[in-house]
């Protein structure tokens, strides 16, 4: 049987690179000369294309410097924009301007800063806010990066990318977020409200890993999609994270709904909640695994007096505001209102101090729990017990110690009034507000339906015997630099039947020693302070299991 | 070896494929300071994954470039206004007359190049430019190897009408 014209061209191809010419090829295959001339004809053509090399001063400048950069473990992002100075001085001058204008739009336009929303809807628009460390942005019509600092509102078609130490939020005009960890550059391609009835988002991502809240709004399922550069990953109302790598394989971990995954070949595999999936090439090979359970666990719950939020010490927030608007920054993790209270888990916290934002909506005991559990075994729990007037709010600083991603220790190392300042980074976008609850309005309807106006109003006895058992801990009086100042409101402290005014303490920090079998209860010590400030109470327990933390806990 | 992070064997596979990846990315975008730029980024990429390439790319060479790709294609996506034809820069002392009719034959071909469809032109520049065999062109492109020759002649198909003026 006579080859293929493709087989034959390839064989034709590879004696032209030996030195053959093209009239030698086609001697060997009279019959198929027709197709063949033209096709080799071009191939010639490129095979006549003069090489090319780098310039010796480029060659030997990048060399030196990348190796530098190396040595010095310099950011990559640096590096690269010192070479863009260097070489695009032609775009100085329209980046002046671009900056002039943009110092201008800051001048005049109120309503960007995280504490306040923007006051139009403008869907094709998106917030970008920094968390920490270097943010780059590309405008859709511009060659030139230009560095973020705080909150600033793009337009679709712009690029971001973050440096090594780099972490920002995306957040649409729905709401819906996409948090970005270090290394990672993805461009909003798409940003509508089709016919005002449904979320239209596309975010294309060429590295990193991404973090994706998808909220929706309108009448009709939201359409957000992550388009790697394998697949494109389409949510079906869901929390999720997409990871790309160099080579741009994707990897998927679905923690809430359920993703769709459509490969080049227009594959298509769905991706339940709790599973994941790494796509190298295709999905031909590519099936949904379980996501193994989290060995390490940071988990909070309130009772309903209150609502909370927590910060990562990347700068990252999850968690609820009294007005109902909810946000999901930190990767693998979630926050559910219910009838009960709240709760918060974080799934594999990093070391760090994590920033607790506990805000009143009732006149009421909040109790905090702070809880770390490990291989389902709660190791480490502190309860706060806190009587509020409304509108307090307040923050807890907790230091927690790694050592390959199992927190070793766990440490309260302050408490800080919010005075004005809120720790997370929340832009709230008209359409979020509209859609929300306040918190606060339903809090004192009791048995409310939904999830989002589930808060009731219950009572909270600062006398219920604790629920679990607790180790011996001790502690220590706090320094004066925990002491918030006397000017915010006070919190009183109720200790069983005595209330008495209390200094803050500072809870020393606790190993983590998992399934311990001392079952002593000791109360928490407070040392005398000449100043009032509010109080808080906390007890330490290190308990079997994960089941006894939600119960309300106080100590006589 | 620089899989172990050692920055000198590292300095010596720059030096080894810097040219193979710069021309990679100029005949795509035929802007020789921005083919500079990515050149560059390419490796920074490179050196910052270096570990995780270990047995998964057939060759460091396929590995280099599907970074180069990626990286490339990305630029060329956000580039607006378009990337203007560039001459080619030879270096040496040749004759200026036979040099300028180079660059121009240079520009019509870039011209046809940069019409072609991604994948066709990414198979052309690796094949007769870059002088890739078509196993290593398959690890680039995650292709096998009969769908790279398939592709190849339709490539070449399309790229002599691109040449001659015409259409696909």
């Amino acid at each position: 049987m006579a080859d293929k014209i493709e087989v034959i061209l390839e064989k034709c191809l590879a004696r032209l690179k030996a030195g053959d010419t093209m009239e030698d090829c086609l001697r060997r295959f009279p019959d198929r000369r027709a197709e063949l001339e033209p096709l080799l004809s071009a191939a010639a053509k490129m095979y006549s294309v003069p090489e090319i090399s780098v310039s010796e001063d480029f060659r030997r400048e990048s060399h030196d410097r990348l190796l530098a950069g190396i040595r010095n473990e310099a950011k990559p992002v640096a590096a690269r924009r010192f070479r863009l100075q260097k070489l695009n001085f032609r775009v100085i001058v329209p980046a002046a301007m671009v900056v002039l204008l943009a110092l201008l739009f800051w001048l005049v336009s109120p309503g960007l800063t995280p504490a306040s929303m923007p006051a139009q809807i403008n869907p094709d628009k998106f917030s970008l806010s920094v968390l920490s460390g270097e943010v780059e942005t590309l405008a859709a019509n511009s060659t030139s990066w230009q560095a973020v600092n705080g909150t600033i509102e793009l337009a679709t078609g712009s690029a971001v990318r973050t440096s090594d130490g780099g972490h920002a939020v995306i957040t649409f005009f729905d709401g819906s977020t996409a948090a970005l960890d270090p290394g990672t550059e993805v461009t909003v391609a798409e940003s509508s409200f089709v016919n005002e009835q449904s979320v239209h988002i596309v975010l294309n991502q060429l590295s990193g890993e991404t973090w994706n809240n998808v909220i929706g709004t309108g009448t009709q399922q939201p359409y957000y999609a992550v388009q790697t550069p394998l697949a494109t990953l389409v949510a079906q109302g869901t929390s999720f994270s997409s990871e790309v790598d160099t080579s741009g394989a994707t990897g998927l971990s679905v923690i809430k709904g359920t993703v769709t995954v459509i490969d080049k070949q227009n594959n298509e595999v769905s991706v339940a909640q709790d599973q994941q999936l790494n796509i190298q090439n295709t999905l031909a090979a590519a099936v949904p695994e379980n996501i193994p359970a989290a060995k390490n666990e940071l988990s909070l719950s309130l009772n309903p007096s209150g609502v909370c939020s927590v910060s990562d010490p990347d700068g990252a927030s999850t968690g609820y505001l009294t007005n109902g608007i909810s946000f999901n920054q930190i990767p693998n993790s979630s926050a559910a209102l219910s009838t009960n209270g709240q709760s918060i888990q974080i799934e594999t916290p990093v070391s760090g101090v994590y920033t607790i934002t506990v805000r009143a909506i009732i006149p009421e005991d909040m109790v905090l729990a702070i809880q770390l559990v490990q291989n389902n075994q709660t190791v480490y729990q502190q309860n706060l017990t806190l009587t509020a007037t409304t509108g307090s709010d307040w923050t807890v600083h907790v230091d927690l110690s790694n050592q390959a991603n199992v927190t070793q220790s766990a440490d309260i190392v302050s408490f800080a009034p919010v005075a004005g300042k809120t720790p997370a980074t929340v832009v709230q976008m008209p359409l979020a507000i509209q859609r929300a609850t306040p918190v606060a309005a339903v809090a004192t309807t009791p048995n409310t339906g939904s999830a989002a106006a589930g808060i009731t109003k219950t009572t909270t006895s600062t006398n219920t015997a604790p629920a679990v058992s607790a180790a011996t801990t001790t502690t220590k009086p706090s320094s004066a630099a925990a002491v918030p100042p006397t000017a915010v409101p006070p919190i009183t402290a109720t200790t069983g039947t005595t209330t008495t005014k209390q200094p803050i303490v500072t809870v020393p920090p606790v190993a983590v020693t998992p399934s311990t079998t001392t079952t002593t209860t000791t109360p928490i010590t407070t040392a005398p302070s000449a100043v009032t400030p509010p109080t808080v109470k906390t007890t330490t327990a290190t308990t079997t299991t994960k089941s006894t933390s939600s119960a309300p806990n106080s100590v006589k | 070896m620089a899989i172990e992070g050692d920055v000198e064997a590292f300095g010596i596979l720059y030096n080894t494929f810097v040219n193979q990846i710069f021309r990679y990315v100029f005949y795509q975008i035929n802007d020789r300071m921005k083919a500079e730029d990515i050149t560059q980024e390419v490796f920074i990429k490179s050196w910052k994954s270096i570990q995780t390439c270990r047995g998964k790319e057939d060759t460091f060479s396929a590995w280099l470039y599907r970074i180069a790709h990626n990286q490339t294609v990305d630029t060329i996506r956000k580039s607006k206004p378009e990337i203007s034809l560039e001459l080619i820069d030879p270096v040496g002392n040749a004759n200026p007359e036979t040099e300028a009719e180079k660059a121009q034959e240079w520009q019509k071909t870039a011209a046809a190049l940069k019409n072609l469809p991604e994948p066709q032109r990414q198979l052309i520049i690796l094949k007769f430019l870059e002088g890739a065999e078509n196993d290593e062109i398959g690890a680039v492109m995650g292709k096998r190897q009969g769908a790279i020759r398939a592709l190849q002649m339709r490539a070449l198909d399309n790229l002599r009408k691109k040449l001659s003026g015409g259409t696909e």
